[in-house]
């Protein structure tokens, strides 16, 4: 080979290099650039639901300008979105499928190279589905606007099944239960049967806030047979809920459903009233054996300042669940009717049924059981009256939320100690900011049916809880998430004075500065502020970056406590904790400011308290949730005001259910 | 004197062993627990008498959740807590100001003040009962359905 020849053969390889044509797929031989490959190094699932959500990732090498990759997908405009758009080699993208299926049911995914725009990974496809009508589960309980009894409100439980076409936020069907335990015909849902749920929407922001009506059989309830629930998304499978339509305000929550029959054994509380609606409160252990309810014990209170009934034995027979996960639980020894919603197989949500009393609760699996007092180690809790609290023997509307160690596990009883913040009719257990310090003694039975003894008038009125132990694996707050804040217990008082239903659940993390993110947050206020004397319950949900500062949310205000308005969507809420050096995992009271409107509102005025703030004081369980408690330190002296509720982390954006 | 064989006392004697019987049915124990500031302990009950100074169908600054009569004793005013509905439903409280009243009850201190606990209100001949000798407050719901109270009746009726 000549020189000529020698030339000419490394001037075509040079321009086979640059033109790509050594053999390389995805390679570039961009001068400067390397010999450039893309893969897509973590790929979306082969299906997904319409709006679903999947991590990705795009491997680049020989990018000397480690450019990384920009992300496509066909067909344009109709196969979902990155964020970010673009990536380094290795970095996790968000891929959000498109919110309708596309012609052909699948898109078509691409990561290219920045550096080199002419090099493209091998494209992956995805098949887009439209996902099934999912049902959700709900219960409440608060007080009623209508069907007073002699003009006073009512207690009242609601507890049902929907079920929702998450691609239009339709919803398509569903039956309840709804029961205020006044003897009048249509205000308890007629039996076996309850009431049908026959259409709705549900209407939501990317944050999770919306609302869900419920078009019923039922004329009586809600708005002529329709009732509107304000929601408040944690995730995609739980939800904080009020009733927000004026005909009634109470708290609760509402979670994705995995039908299952029931089977295993169970804890459970309920709260609500008795046939004088004084305010009761049950709970225990059971087990259900294929349609048998068995093994069971169970706690009574009505406050009536006889003591509390402890250890009665229970058994029943119970329906299968139907196709909403609806069935009943019939038990002469418990002494009420009950029926019971499927949210999943260790959790069902239980409600009384009977015409002149009424209750609503939960029942949560035990999985293995053979608990000991060593299954109670440090934890947050939380313990509120219902709305019928004042009709006890002390006429106690009342909250508290602390935190608690245990010690001497191994001796029976064992000891706790605590610090807590209560609230009893406005009469402090503390003295703010200072927490009151609480011990005492407990036990805990295999079948995880337990007691607390706390020391007399370290929480003012509160001296014994029933404690019933659930499976450590179970969410208690949001059952679909298993992924912390599991186990616990739940908790009644049941003193003379007083009765009342909550929880505690383990703190296993008290840095503050786990506490990032988006919350969603809800209450059950009682206060005695209302302007008529009459109803004194107001409800909320809402949500924002901590710390929460003009948080949006909804008020629920039948009995116009802040005016005219009974329904508030334009709310919002602020408060900077400071965190208790001396109690890591403690925050301080501090105001809570809810500003019911925002200046000059243009809908019917404010009457009062605008803003009000509510000291409050915080008890952390984790990162992913934190439990608050009014303390009441209100800058207006004349309000007595009690509240206890849950402060959840949120996992946004929220995607299962419609953006409006 | 004799007494006869199935006189009161016996019947009261075997009313009582039935009584407990089927309570025993039921109940698998009944704890009686110290209770706090609210706690009610008719064995302390006392009665005041004076005029009606203000009826107050929602508490005034400081005073606890519920209604209250403020009552001009000769020991001077006394704050009488009454529940959050003592004026609605049947056989509810009907008290103005300058009645004069005879309130049973039972003194507490709470939040640093005294607080009377009133059980019945005494207007002219009318006895009004407020609260029961546990303490429970009598609801509107209960003076309607003119029941007893569930405690004797069984768990939730």
């Amino acid at each position: 080979m000549n020189r000529k020849t020698l030339w000419f053969v490394l001037l075509l390889a040079s321009i086979a290099s640059v033109a790509g044509l050594n053999g390389c797929e995805g390679c570039s031989g961009t001068p400067g650039a390397g010999k450039i490959k893309v893969t897509i190094s973590t790929a979306p699932p082969g299906k997904m639901e319409t709006k679903g959500m999947a991590t990705i990732a795009a491997t680049v090498t020989g990018d000397k300008k480690n450019g990384g990759v920009t992300w496509s997908c066909t067909p344009t405009n109709a196969c979902g979105s990155f964020n970010p758009p673009s990536s380094a080699s290795g970095a996790n993208v968000t891929y959000t499928a498109p919110a309708a299926v596309p012609a052909g049911g699948t898109v078509t995914i691409t990561a290219t190279s920045v550096t080199d725009t002419q090099i493209s990974s091998t494209p992956v496809s995805v098949t887009i589905l439209a996902p099934s009508p999912e049902t959700f589960i709900f219960d409440l309980n608060g007080l009623e606007e209508i069907n007073p009894t002699a003009g006073v409100p009512n207690f009242y439980a609601l507890a049902g099944a929907v079920t929702i076409d998450l691609t239009t936020g339709a919803v398509t069907g569903g039956e309840q239960d709804y029961n205020d335990g006044s003897g009048k015909a249509g205000f308890t849902s007629p039996q076996p049967q309850g009431d049908s749920i026959t259409g709705g929407t549900l209407s939501i922001n990317s944050n999770g806030q919306g609302t869900l009506t419920l078009i019923t059989n039922n004329s009586n309830l809600g708005v002529k047979g329709t009732e509107t629930l304000g929601v408040q998304f944690v995730n995609n499978k739980h939800a904080l809920v009020v009733q927000f339509d004026g005909s009634a305000t109470s708290s609760g929550s509402m979670d994705l459903q995995t039908l299952t029959a029931p089977s295993g054994n169970f804890s459970f509380a309920l709260t609500g009233v008795t046939s004088a609606f004084e305010p009761a409160v049950a709970g225990g252990v059971f087990s259900i054996s294929g349609l048998n309810l068995q093994n069971g014990t169970f706690d009574f209170d009505n406050a009536g300042g006889g003591g509390a009934s402890l250890g009665n034995a229970f058994s029943g027979t119970i329906t299968a669940p139907d196709a909403f996960g609806r069935g009943s639980i019939t038990s002469a020894s418990f002494g009420a009717a009950l029926n019971y919603y499927v949210v999943g197989a260790e959790v069902l949500r239980l409600i009384i049924v009977d015409t002149t009393d009424s209750a609503v609760g939960s029942a949560y699996g035990q999985g293995a059981g053979a608990f000991t007092n060593a299954s109670l180690g440090s934890s947050v809790f939380a313990i509120e009256s219902n709305s019928y609290g004042f009709n006890g023997s002390g006429g106690i509307l009342w909250a508290t939320a602390g935190q608690l160690t245990t010690s001497n596990t191994g001796s029976s009883p064992a000891d706790f100690s605590a610090i807590a913040d209560e609230n009893e009719n406005g009469s402090l257990a503390s003295v703010p900011p200072a927490a009151a310090s609480v011990a005492g003694t407990y036990t805990i039975a295999g079948n995880g049916y337990g007691s607390m003894t706390v020391t007399p008038a370290a929480l003012q009125s509160v001296s014994f809880l029933g404690v019933y132990m659930v499976d450590p694996k179970i969410n208690i707050n949001d059952p679909n998430n298993t992924a912390a804040d599991v186990g616990g217990a739940l908790l009644l008082d049941l003193d003379a004075a007083l009765d009342g239903a909550g929880f505690l659940v383990p703190q296993t993390n008290t840095s503050t500065a786990k506490v990032t993110g988006s919350y969603a947050f809800g209450a059950q206020d009682f206060t005695s502020i209302t302007p008529t004397g009459n109803g004194f319950e107001f409800d909320f949900v809402g949500q924002g970056a901590t710390p929460i500062s003009s948080a949006p949310g909804l008020i629920s205000d039948p009995f116009g406590i802040f005016g005219k308005t009974p329904t508030i969507s334009n709310a919002t809420f602020s408060i900077t904790p400071t965190a208790d050096a001396g109690n890591p995992g403690r925050y301080q009271p501090s105001p809570l400011t809810i500003t019911p409107q925002p200046p000059n509102p243009t809908t019917p005025p404010i009457v009062s308290y605008n803003p009000f703030e509510l000291a409050t004081a915080i008890y952390q369980a984790d990162g992913g949730l934190l439990l608050w408690v009014d303390d009441n330190l209100s800058t207006d002296d004349t309000t007595v005001s009690i509240f206890a509720g849950p402060i959840e982390q949120q996992t946004l954006p929220i995607t299962t259910p419609p953006a409006p | 004197m004799r007494r006869p064989l199935f006189g009161p006392g016996l019947l009261t004697l075997l009313a009582a062993v039935f009584l407990a019987v089927s309570a025993g049915a039921q109940t698998a124990s009944v704890v009686a627990r110290p209770a706090g500031p609210f706690a009610y302990d008719v064995t302390k009950e006392t009665t005041i008498n004076g005029t009606v100074s203000s009826v107050l169908s929602r508490p005034a600054a400081g005073m606890i959740l519920g209604a209250h009569l403020l009552v001009t004793t000769a020991s001077g005013t006394v704050d009488a807590s009454l529940g959050m509905f003592p004026f609605a439903g049947k056989g509810a409280l009907s008290v103005r100001e300058g009645n004069w009243v005879a309130i049973t009850g039972m003194m507490t201190r709470i939040n640093g003040k005294e607080i009377f606990l009133a059980r019945t209100v005494k207007v002219g001949n009318e006895v009004y009962s407020i609260r029961d000798e546990r303490g429970a407050i009598i609801s509107p719901q209960e003076r309607e359905r003119g029941i007893e109270a569930p405690a004797e009746k069984g768990f939730w009726r």
